[in-house]
């Protein structure tokens, strides 16, 4: 590679162009990677994204699936920079990763990356992260929740080339996919990530070749610098300032403890510190993440909350934060701590509580607090049901329904309902058909659940439930992996309340198979009867082929007071399923009739006034309560 | 697009307490409850529904002269009964004078009390 070239600036108009070029590039490059790939967790769900990054691995582009999958890009390109020699990466090399202390999430977000040469200097970079279903390691799934360390977890892969000068190295992809229980597979979405960083290359070099390499360096630096511009003036709109939040993670596999996680962030000026002192040093268990995934997790909120209209850099989140962190906390692991769940895991905290103090930060502009949103669904309800099909096959289900939670509330709007995690605009939960027919099981059904919200003059969008029993299946193991079960996970903001908490459970004794034979199909969990045993967050054991599965996610937080709730929303909820009548009387205030559905105005105008009058006669001063808490130290 | 949306939410409103007057201009909102106010060169918190003095902007959030209730988490949410609901509270913030929440934190019973913010001086 030559020296750094003085880029140039460039008139409007190219810019323009080739902006809205490398972004179409980015968006086909992601479709090619989700429609050839071989795992439904990627062709259907689509927990994977597509990145294009500058020659020095700053972030340009990342498309709109699992945002967090994207940002590893950038710091794998980084990292390979960094561990070797120019001369090492030569035109036509691809290589592929699942190192958490090299820029991936955690060992099941395999990262393929390539640069881009015109006349033998790397001018941009591009990549796709996939979550594959299966990676190795101790359990099907690959995330085992007993590990006491990274040697007991799935084979950790630092960057290696799996393409050298444009020839596939079969060998390296052997040695990969040897490891999954589930070859064949990680292999076809191996093959999916060259096609589209293949194609995604291809057409950045014809960019280049057009346009010249002066000009097209000249507008990659220029690119981050007007989304680093764009997203700085927004932040200028916002008073200097900290921001406080606090969350929990429990279970760390190993123990069933809560590990408490803090964060202040704080606004000066032009930057953002995000202060995490105060969390939870590493656990024992593998809910720890590396720095990598926080950054991953910071970058999604940002863009999202403050980049919106823009093409998501996080390259140009360069110079805007900065973190503080020990090493050897539970959100910066050192090695060889154990960290398989670190996507899911402690980074998840990372992403609620930047969510909601960006959430409090931008309701403190007059500009921006239209633009605000509370706290979207809880970390991924984690279960796995693995095992062997009735006719001796192999099977690993995801469960991905996990990942139908709701969308945070807006300051002028309820949060869409199963819109799903913040970092997650377009990924989606797979077809009931899909489900069934990939996997020995049968779905009793699945719904947007009621009361799974944030209350809120605007409420947070609504989690789903869903319930299913194995089907044609000859031995099941169920793994849970979740957290947000002890306490809830979204948080509202400005006076609107949290969302529910979320588990995985198992119903026993329902007579399910004689009640299916006989034509009858149960709709919720009064009609199922049985008994209910709730797993505990990080679990694993064998699952009955009568017993079913049953399931609740976590909406979003609410906004401001659910007092002030519109009594029409109320009622619409309630039509809709979304809301008891309890909830309605208890939390909003709302009269309404349970057979007509319609409201009681003066009963409604009566317990409002009597939940108020409640507040101010039970309300104790905070400061007599500060007090309070000194004396007791 | 996003004031027609507003302006449609806003006839939407419902009053729980008769809005009143702000004593002051609103220099800096803090969601649709509290804003800070500048009168007569003093800055402070006052209820946007109310016009309840919080305080000095010094005071860094409004929270510090509210009023507060805790609730076991299973009292706001039906779902939460599953949770641990004798170790984890929501702690509610109102306004001492019309009783508006202005805010609400998750937290373990035995931790001292979270403030939202800090604002820096104006």
């Amino acid at each position: 590679m030559k020296a750094t070239k003085k880029a140039a600036s460039i008139d409007l108009i190219t810019f323009e162009v080739l902006k809205n070029r490398l972004w179409a590039i980015n968006d086909e490059q992601a479709n090619i990677a989700f429609r050839t790939a071989g795992t439904l967790i990627v062709y259907e769900v689509r927990d994977m994204n597509a990145a294009i990054t500058d020659r020095d691995g700053r972030g340009m582009y990342l498309a709109c699936f699992n945002n967090t999958l994207a940002v590893t890009v950038q710091a794998g390109v980084k990292s390979i920079l960094a561990s070797f020699s120019k001369d090492f990466i030569r035109e036509g090399d691809m290589f592929l990763f699942n190192d958490p202390w090299q820029g991936s999430v955690h060992y099941c977000d395999y990262t393929m990356v390539a640069p881009v040469f015109n006349q033998g200097d790397i001018v941009a970079w591009s990549g796709v992260s996939m979550h594959e279903v299966d990676v190795g390691g101790q359990v099907p799934g690959s995330i085992f929740p007993l590990a006491k360390s990274a040697y007991e977890e799935p084979v950790i892969v630092p960057a290696v080339k799996v393409v050298e000068g444009w020839e596939v190295q079969q060998d390296i992809i052997k040695l990969v996919c040897r490891t999954s229980r589930l070859p064949h597979l990680l292999q076809l979405d191996i093959l999916a990530r060259m096609s589209a960083i293949r194609a995604a290359n291809k057409a950045i070099k014809g960019l280049v070749e057009k346009y010249g390499e002066d000009t097209f360096l000249a507008f990659t630096d220029q690119l981050i610098g007007h989304i680093r511009d764009s997203i700085l003036d927004r932040l200028r709109k916002i008073p200097n300032g900290t921001w406080y939040e606090s969350d929990y993670i429990e279970h760390d596999g190993l123990n069933d403890v809560s590990y408490p996680l803090k964060l202040a962030v704080t606004k000066k000026d032009d930057k953002l510190t995000f202060d995490f002192t105060g969390t939870s040093p590493q656990a024992p268990g593998f809910i720890n993440c590396t720095l990598s995934a926080v950054h991953g997790q910071i970058s999604v909120v940002l863009l999202s909350m403050l980049g919106y209209g823009l093409p998501y850099s996080a390259g140009a989140l360069e110079q805007l934060y900065d973190v503080i962190i020990p090493e050897g906390s539970i959100i910066n692991a050192s090695f060889p701590a154990p960290v398989a769940l670190g996507a899911i895991g402690a980074s998840w905290n990372v992403r609620q509580m930047t969510n909601t103090c960006v959430g409090k930060m931008m309701a403190c502009s007059k500009e921006l607090k239209d633009y605000t949103m509370a706290d979207f669904t809880a970390v991924w309800n984690g279960a796995l049901m693995a095992g062997i099909t009735e006719k001796g096959e192999e099977f690993t289900d995801i469960v991905a329904e996990a990942g139908g939670g709701g969308a945070g509330a807006r300051s002028n709007k309820d949060g869409i309902d199963t819109g799903g995690p913040l970092d997650m605009p377009g990924q989606g939960i797979p077809d009931v058909e899909s489900t069934e027919y990939n996997y020995p099981v049968l779905v009793l059904w699945r719904r947007e659940s009621k009361d799974a919200s944030g209350p809120g003059e605007f409420r947070g969008g609504s989690g789903m439930e869903y319930a299913m029993v194995p089907y044609k299946a000859g031995f099941v193991m169920l793994i849970v992996l979740t957290a947000a079960q002890y306490q809830p996970g979204a948080m509202g903001i400005c006076g609107g309340l949290p969302a529910n908490v979320q588990f995985n459970a198992v119903l026993k004794n329902t007579g399910i198979w004689d009640r299916i034979k006989s034509g009858e199909i149960p709709v919720d969990l009064v009609d199922l009867g049985g008994e209910m045993d709730i797993k505990p967050p990080k679990s694993m054991g064998p699952m009955a082929l009568d017993e079913v599965l049953f399931a609740v996610r976590c909406g979003g937080g609410g906004y401001s007071d659910p007092l002030l709730r519109n009594p029409e929303l109320v009622a619409k909820d309630m039509k809709e399923g979304l809301c008891s009548i309890e909830v309605a009387r208890d939390i909003f205030g709302v009269i309404i009739d349970p057979v007509t559905l319609t409201i009681d105005k003066v009963a409604t105008e009566k317990t409002r006034e009597e939940i108020v009058h409640q507040r101010i006669v039970e309300g104790r001063p905070v400061r007599e309560v500060l007090v309070n808490e000194k004396k007791a130290g | 697009m996003r004031k027609k949306q507003a302006k449609k939410q806003a006839a939407n409103k419902i009053q729980l307490i008769a809005e009143v007057e702000m004593t002051g201009q609103i220099i800096i909102p803090v969601g649709d409850a509290v804003a800070v106010v500048r009168q007569n060169n003093r800055l402070f918190f006052e209820c946007t529904r109310c016009s309840n003095d919080y305080g000095d902007i010094s005071i860094g959030d409004p929270k510090m002269n509210a009023i507060m209730r805790e609730k076991s988490i299973s009292e706001v949410n039906p779902w939460n009964k599953y949770g641990k609901a004798d170790q984890f509270v929501v702690r509610e913030y109102y306004c001492p004078k019309c009783g508006i929440m202005i805010s609400a934190n998750m937290q373990k019973k035995d931790e001292p009390l979270m403030m939202d913010m800090e604002l820096s001086k104006l």
